[in-house]
């Protein structure tokens, strides 16, 4: 099934796109947070530069990143957001 | 009985025809007629505009929206706290500031523009030109209702929270870059505050702080959606913002709304167990920007001996005894300001990108072979920051080729400091 990526910000441009998909295979899921993570970063590297910087939002719910063995589960179409705090003035 | 006889006859006081009118005066009810009739704000609202401190930390873009916002609505008190002065550049999305005014205090002009606008406030607008240190941060928060972050920096940014936290006080934080603005209200009854999120600032201020563009209207917009967060917090109105961090992206037009995490049980701020229980340097990381921080270990600094100053480069330009190039790692759009003709552009995002290096290996290898007898590059940048960071990263790319590798000493701003006093700086 293939889940929605919406990069914004500073991970839009690591990313190199603003909205991408992203094909889950039956096999991968349910995900944990850190196993999600961990396959966006192997799928779009550079993303790894800001891994501890970012924030996931599941169909614009927060998936807390500091709790990484938390499962969750992504359905056809699901969104995932991607974005880093931003902190100009 | 006949109905009649059940109606009280009206006392002869009562039938005494008597203006009345709310406890605003004349002028005020005036001023604020347009948000006096809206029935969710109406008089309760102003008056409660009327007795609430509002302290704003930054005078930037974020600020002069915010603070021209607050004033105008009535906030009985309004401190604006910024020790910059203003720059021409701070023009275009700094919009309470005049060409007249570069040199001046921000927030004393902030507040004189805040008094023009509105003389009627409570207590006029107070302008502090300090900066905000673990010294005087939390008696200032404590002497507020509702705070606001318009600051733009990490450091400030969790002195801030920390403070807001250790005296319970709502802050409505705001932030622009580029084409992006963020929002979102802290610690506003039981919602999240900043280190429930990102526990740790130094984390944070690894973030690269030399990208600091940003378009004009983002910072006003997310400063005016501030300062409606902030009457909402002291109008008593639902705050929306308030466990939701809000994500304007200017360049696709779109708003997104992300619902955040509760309170974290185990936030060293907020948390049960917390171990934040005064505002320290040890917790908040440091107020000076690191430039790129990768692959590089330890102090990437070089040597005097792999740097040229612009006085020896401007003298080697004219001698061309010594063919040299230049490579300038800025960005294309940067690079599109100003800068020296024939140099290479490779920009430090594809040095520092691995499956880009084998291009930048080769674009090297042709100029060199372009320029016969060449054996030396300089590296230019801004400020002389990234260019030394390029010369590593350019000596691994380059380990096998007999080329001396040296850095532009202070970057473009150096040039124009001791060779042109007429080039453009940004
Ligand atoms: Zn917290």
């Amino acid at each position: 099934m293939d889940v929605n990526l919406k990069f914004l910000a500073l991970a839009k441009d690591l990313a190199g796109t603003g909205d991408a998909t992203i094909r889950i295979t039956a096999e991968e899921s349910p995900f944990t947070v850190g196993s999600f993570l961990a396959k966006l970063i192997r799928t779009f590297p550079r993303l790894g530069e800001i891994k501890d910087q970012l924030i996931l939002a599941h169909n614009l719910e927060y998936l807390d990143l500091q709790n990484p063995s938390a499962s969750f589960e992504l359905k056809e179409g699901d969104e995932i957001a991607v974005l880093p705090p931003v902190s100009g003035g | 009985m006949s109905e009649i006889s059940q109606i009280t006859l009206l006392k002869n006081a009562e039938l005494h025809h008597e203006t009345y009118k709310a406890e605003l005066s004349a002028e005020e009810i005036g001023r604020y007629a347009r948000q006096l009739v809206l029935p969710n704000f109406g008089v309760k609202g102003q008056l409660a505009m009327r007795n609430a401190k509002f302290l704003v930390v930054g005078a930037g873009g974020l600020g002069c929206s915010a603070c021209i916002h607050l004033s105008g609505s009535g906030a009985g008190k309004l401190t604006i706290v910024d020790h910059d002065r203003i720059e021409a550049s701070n023009l275009h999305r700094q919009i309470m500031y005049t060409t007249a005014d570069i040199g001046r205090f921000k927030a004393e002009v902030l507040v004189e523009r805040c008094k023009n606008s509105n003389p009627l406030t409570l207590y006029p607008p107070e302008a502090l030109c300090v900066a905000l240190t673990t010294d005087n941060c939390l008696e200032l928060v404590r002497a507020h209702d509702v705070i606001l972050d318009c600051t733009d920096n990490v450091y400030a940014r969790y002195l801030l929270n920390d403070a807001c936290v250790l005296a319970s006080r709502p802050l409505v934080s705001a932030s622009a870059l580029k084409f992006d603005g963020q929002l979102t209200v802290y610690n506003f009854r039981d919602s999240v505050c900043r280190r429930c999120l990102f526990p740790d600032p130094k984390i944070l201020q690894a973030q690269s702080c030399d990208d600091n563009g940003v378009m004009g209207p983002v910072p006003g917009i997310m400063g005016a959606l501030q300062a409606m967060e902030a009457i909402k917090v002291a109008a008593g109105l639902e705050v929306t913002f308030a466990g939701i961090k809000l994500h304007y992206d200017a360049l696709t037009g779109s708003f997104y709304r992300i619902k955040l995490r509760p309170r974290n049980p185990l936030c060293p701020l907020c948390g049960a167990a917390s171990v934040i229980r005064t505002l320290s340097d040890d917790h908040l990381g440091t107020n000076t920007c690191f430039s790129r921080q990768p692959e590089v270990p330890g102090n990437f600094l070089l040597d005097q001996d792999s740097r040229i100053s612009s006085s020896d480069l401007a003298t080697a330009f004219k001698s061309e005894t010594v063919p040299n190039f230049l490579v300038d790692v800025r960005t294309p759009a940067e690079v599109q300001i100003c800068g020296f003709r024939n140099s290479l552009n490779l920009p430090m995002d594809s040095l520092l990108d691995e499956n880009a290096r084998q291009t930048v290996r080769q674009k090297l290898y042709q100029k060199l072979q372009e320029i016969p007898g060449c054996s030396s590059v300089t590296v230019v940048c801004r400020r002389g920051n990234d260019s030394q960071m390029a010369v590593h990263l350019l000596r691994k790319i380059l380990a096998d080729v007999p080329v001396i590798l040296k850095d532009l000493e202070g970057g473009l701003y150096g040039w124009k400091r001791d060779v042109d006093p007429n080039f453009p700086i940004y």
